[in-house]
């Protein structure tokens, strides 16, 4: 759309949200009345593929007040919206024990290409072709690499940016390699930066989790019991509720990309078993092996409504990458 | 009960796929496997609820349970 319709479609969506039901969401974006609880706001954001602009709603919430405001957002804008979860978040980040600054680096904690706000370091592995070379550590394509707009040595921070992270400060490795995301379907989002010489790491210890065995679950199943720690969430508790889930449709700033063999999580005791913010996170079982790599999440679904987690098959990143876990 | 397994129910997927991308607005955001009273069945996910009638509650694809999940739209996280 053009700037100028996206203003104007912007303010019918402020007169939308501000009927009825939705006047405290309303409330909350645009400090219209009453006490703004800011848990979302409509601004405007270039389109991905930089022809035109879309209505930019940033969502801070994830209840059924928001998504109910979402539904109606999205059939005024005629699908031309730009879905995010911020702020919220964010905020979560920063006063979170994981995002601050780990050395040794540890599975769990904060990281990011230094142009990306952050996620989840996942676990630390080595080259196939160099078993006794150097360690790199994993993460998602689009935590590590911003979304194939990188290049090799790029900094990459922990914390990461959004957490507070400086180049001149906060490096601790260098993009080494990752994935690209295409067009056809995907099967996994992951890269891996080289560790810097003088920065440690402990592979195995993962914080309110225990040791992690090193070894890779070989069946994952419908039930499957499965923890993660994430830089934002913590630890989570979460089940499998499918797999070898085709023709998954995730949405990225490059825009949207299909994903086959993805497993598919909800969370329990009432928590969504992720967050933005922890992409990246390793998701092992209840035996402590890896089963695989979180990368996206829905805005609905799972038995409490809260979302479903989206993980790649761990055996699938890396033999993509062709490393082995540490 | 259910015993579909597990071959079968990939067999139909695509077919369980292509029954709710016929249907005008709806659109498919992923199709996985589960398992239902026993058995594997197909998970087909929505980005918004069918209309009212528009599919059987109960529906089969070749005998294969086909369950529907309405999950929004899915981001990077």
């Amino acid at each position: 759309m053009h700037i100028d319709s996206v203003r104007e479609l912007k303010q019918q969506a402020i007169a939308t949200l501000a009927d009825g039901a939705q006047r405290r969401v309303v409330a909350a974006g645009v400090a219209q009345g009453g006490q703004p609880r800011r848990f979302m706001s409509l601004g405007i954001a270039p389109r991905w593929d930089d022809k035109g602009y879309s209505l930019a709603i940033r969502l801070q919430r994830e209840d059924g007040e928001t998504l109910a405001a979402i539904e109606k957002l999205k059939n005024l804008a005629r699908g031309e919206v730009d879905i995010r979860y911020i702020d919220r978040v964010k905020a979560a980040a920063i006063s979170s024990r994981f995002s601050i600054q780990h050395r040794p680096l540890q599975i769990g904690c904060s990281i990011g290409h230094y142009r990306v706000q952050c996620g989840t370091l996942s676990a630390f592995v080595r080259r196939r072709d160099a078993p006794d070379g150097a360690a790199y550590l994993l993460s998602n394509n689009h935590i590590l690499a911003n979304e194939n707009r990188s290049k090799p040595g790029d900094d990459i921070l922990q914390p990461g940016p959004a957490d507070g992270g400086k180049s001149n400060r906060d490096r601790v490795a260098g993009l080494a390699q990752s994935i690209q995301l295409v067009s056809r379907p995907n099967v996994v989002d992951c890269a891996v930066a080289e560790i810097d010489a003088a920065i440690g790491f402990d592979p195995r210890y993962i914080p309110d989790i225990g040791k992690f065995s090193g070894a890779i679950a070989l069946n994952v199943e419908t039930d499957l019991l499965v923890v993660k720690r994430g830089a934002v969430s913590g630890v989570t508790h979460g089940r499998v509720t499918a797999f070898e889930v085709n023709d998954l449709v995730v949405g990225y700033r490059i825009g949207n990309l299909l994903f086959n063999e993805q497993i598919e999580i909800e969370g329990v005791n009432s928590r969504s078993f992720s967050k933005q913010g922890d992409s990246g996170s390793l998701v092992l079982d209840m035996d402590q092996q890896a089963v695989g790599l979180v990368f996206a999440r829905s805005e609905k679904g799972g038995s409490n409504g809260l979302g479903l987690t989206y993980a790649n098959p761990i055996k699938r990143v890396i033999d993509a990458l062709n490393v082995d876990l540490i | 009960m259910n015993t579909a397994t597990i071959e079968e129910a990939r067999e139909v997927r695509e077919l369980a796929k292509s029954a709710f991308a016929a249907i005008p607005g709806v659109h498919v955001m992923g199709v996985g496997l589960t398992r239902r009273d026993g058995g594997y069945a197909v998970k087909v996910n929505l980005d918004h609820a069918v209309p009212p009638g528009t599919i059987r509650p109960d529906m089969t694809v070749r005998g294969v349970p086909v369950v529907v999940e309405v999950v929004g739209a899915v981001f990077s996280e």
